[in-house]
């Protein structure tokens, strides 16, 4: 490969990566800054007052994380922004807090407090409603649900994860067995089917178990199909039931398996993506361990049974295992012992990703007066990748076919992480190429420094002022830090283009900078924990 | 010439004198022309400070106008954090360009050898 395809080819990737959703909007709406209206009628003022209002409640939330990174504000607003409306409504990783907010208030924690509320069906008032005694009503609901006290309740819900295993481990499994009605529901079964949902549920519940019993008398030990129907129909409105529903359609929609509405019914689109994680998970695990569809669901004179103590213990809990950080890493060791055909392959079936993504206007929406979002997160989803990485080298065109909600998930999370590292690598050329100069201005006000690469500094200044001088020195602080980032950025993508010598091994060359990108973040994170560089909040 | 070329050429301009570190502030009307080049107005009051700094046997030398110093304590004070940090930046910069400029001469040596270039 010639050096300037090297760099140039590396300008055109970042050209061709895809373009970011309207991702801040679907958040501020989820946090009640914007009304539930289709994303697209709001103006640009009114999506700027909306950040305003939310950078505000983040400021006054004192988020260790944040404060940490107020100062990037200053260059560049929009990552930041979506980094904390994501982190905000993350329930991967989300927010813990170390007490509730005060009455009345309806400040960022609210927020966080309510959505997470809503979405679990326990709240139907706005999000930024105060947080009052409905509020409390709600949490005292969690807090039963979780049998620990409100505060704890809802940090659990900080970790979707988290919070399902707690209540596996601590509820009994019969909890976990659920009945739902829906005229959607298709009523034929065949008996073989009954007895492979009934074998399953033997092995999972007590002997003693009340619901076992119920069940054998109510729909295995009838004759002619003469099912007792008022049994399912109490079970069906059993409330710590219709939170594990809800809790399950939650997981699905973080997986991007569901994207109908969050509102703990269940018709086809839930069905449906009950049966698609029975497809993900036979990619995912050995023969013997596959969660099997007959053993999971069952159809019943117009209810469905599922177990979902099954369901969540099998394909939601056991089988994740590691970290999802090491997924990039495990795609780079794969793609270096693969042979050339399946690289070329690999690069195609991404490249094919990469313009279905571009093609597909993934944008949160209202339908039928239901606001569809979709999750961000990525925790969880890179997690379960790294469980069949390797059929991501040989089979990634057949499981874009088979599970395009999810793959799409890992890529998207897989292109941001490209698009920032090519970036960073952009900010480090353009500072060896020239004079790095860093402009504040403030009406007639002007404070510019210009850098060079052996730190010889020409400051230029007209009618200078406290503020200004004070803005720009924390802009300059933060440049440099970011400086840094930059550089190593370029030092290590460069190296790796010492080995890119083809064509061919440009899809291990993109891996790489994801690798490093990561690699290097993690250090940076690392380092400004330790150094507990002192922040200060800008108005601009 | 190559863009690989082109970098190694400006790095080795931008880093002429890295044991003389200067640190210059200056306050007058600014100008921007055409091309977004932004200079003092030659005619404007030009206050300021300046501080040249021997890396290698230390000598500092610092300029400052009265009225700078008087008027200006805050760019006083930035102007001095400047120069706290030029030995720090100086330090990283060369760690990192070593680095870059290795790979870079790897690229180079990589691609006389394979005749791509």
């Amino acid at each position: 490969m010639e050096d300037n395809q090297l760099i140039d080819r590396l300008e055109n990737e970042y050209q061709s990566l895809p373009d970011e959703t309207d991702e801040i909007v679907q958040h501020l709406i989820e946090l009640g800054y914007l009304p539930q209206l289709n994303p697209e009628v709001f103006t640009d003022i009114q999506i700027s007052v909306a950040e305003e209002a939310f950078i505000a409640d983040l400021k006054q939330a004192d988020f260790e994380d944040f404060k940490r990174d107020a100062l990037a504000l200053l260059f560049d607003r929009r990552s930041v922004l979506l980094k904390y409306s994501r982190k905000a409504t993350d329930i991967d990783e989300g927010y813990v807090f170390e007490n509730l907010p005060m009455p009345g208030s309806t400040g960022m924690i609210a927020r966080i407090i309510h959505y997470r509320l809503e979405l679990f069906g326990l709240w139907s008032l706005p999000i930024h409603a105060p947080y009052g005694k409905i509020t409390a009503r709600a949490l005292k609901q969690l807090a039963l649900y979780c049998e620990m006290d409100e505060l704890s309740a809802i940090n659990q819900t900080a970790d979707i994860e988290g919070i399902s295993r707690m209540l596996i481990e601590t509820r009994p499994n019969e909890d976990f067995i659920l009945t739902f009605s829906s005229a959607q529901i298709d009523k034929k079964y065949k008996r073989k089917e009954l007895n492979s949902f009934y074998g399953r549920l033997k092995n999972d519940l007590p002997t003693d178990s009340a619901f076992l019993k119920k069940f054998e008398k109510n729909v295995i030990d009838v004759k002619k199909r003469h099912f007792n129907s008022g049994f399912l129909s109490v079970e069906s409105q059993d409330d710590f039931k219709n939170f594990v529903i809800r809790l399950i359609q939650v997981h699905q929609w973080q997986e991007g398996l569901y994207d109908g509405n969050l509102d703990g019914k269940v018709g086809d689109v839930s069905i449906q993506s009950l049966r698609d994680a029975v497809e993900l998970d036979r990619e995912n695990t050995g023969k013997k361990e596959r969660l099997k569809e007959k053993e999971l669901l069952l159809f019943v004179d117009g209810y469905c049974l599922l177990n979902g103590y099954y369901f969540l213990r099998k394909y939601m809990l056991e089988s994740e295992e590691g970290s999802g950080t090491k997924l990039w890493e495990a795609i780079d060791e794969q793609l270096s012992r693969a042979d050339q055909e399946e690289r070329q392959t690999y690069l195609q079936n991404v490249e094919e990703i990469k313009k279905r993504l571009r093609a597909e206007t993934e944008k949160a929406k209202v339908v039928n007066g239901f606001f569809r979002r979709i999750y961000c997160g990525i925790k969880k989803v890179l997690k379960r990748a790294l469980n069949f990485v390797k059929k991501f080298i040989k089979d990634l065109g057949r499981l874009i076919k088979k599970a395009w909600g999810f793959i799409k998930r890992v890529f998207k999370a897989f292109f941001e992480d490209l698009k920032m590292g090519i970036k960073a690598f952009v900010e480090g050329v353009k500072f060896l190429f020239g004079r790095k100069e860093i402009i504040t201005t403030e009406g007639n006000s002007f404070l510019i420094s210009k850098f060079q690469l052996d730190a010889d500094c020409l400051n230029l200044c007209q009618d200078p002022n406290s503020v200004l001088v004070q803005n720009h020195s924390n802009k300059t602080r933060y440049q440099f830090a970011a400086m840094n980032f930059s550089l190593r950025m370029v030092v290590e993508i460069l190296n790796i283009f010492i080995k890119a010598v083809s064509v061919m091994l440009w899809p291990l060359l993109l891996i790489q900078i994801v690798k490093v990108f990561k690699r290097i973040s993690e250090e940076f994170k690392k380092l400004k924990s330790s150094v507990n560089l002192t922040t200060q909040t800008i108005v601009t | 010439m190559s863009k690989i070329d082109d970098i190694l050429n400006r790095l080795s301009e931008g880093i002429k004198d890295i044991t003389v570190l200067n640190i210059n502030t200056v306050m007058g009307q600014l100008d921007i022309d055409e091309n977004g080049k932004i200079t003092l107005q030659a005619s404007s009051n030009i206050d300021g400070m300046t501080s040249k700094i021997d890396l290698i046997d230390g000598d500092i030398t610092t300029n400052i106008s009265t009225n700078f110093y008087e008027k200006y304590p805050e760019l006083v004070q930035f102007h001095q954090s400047r120069e706290a940090k030029g030995g720090d930046i100086i330090e990283a910069n060369m760690s990192a360009l070593t680095s870059i400029v290795g790979a870079l001469t790897g690229i180079n040596k990589l691609l006389d050898s394979s005749g791509d270039s």
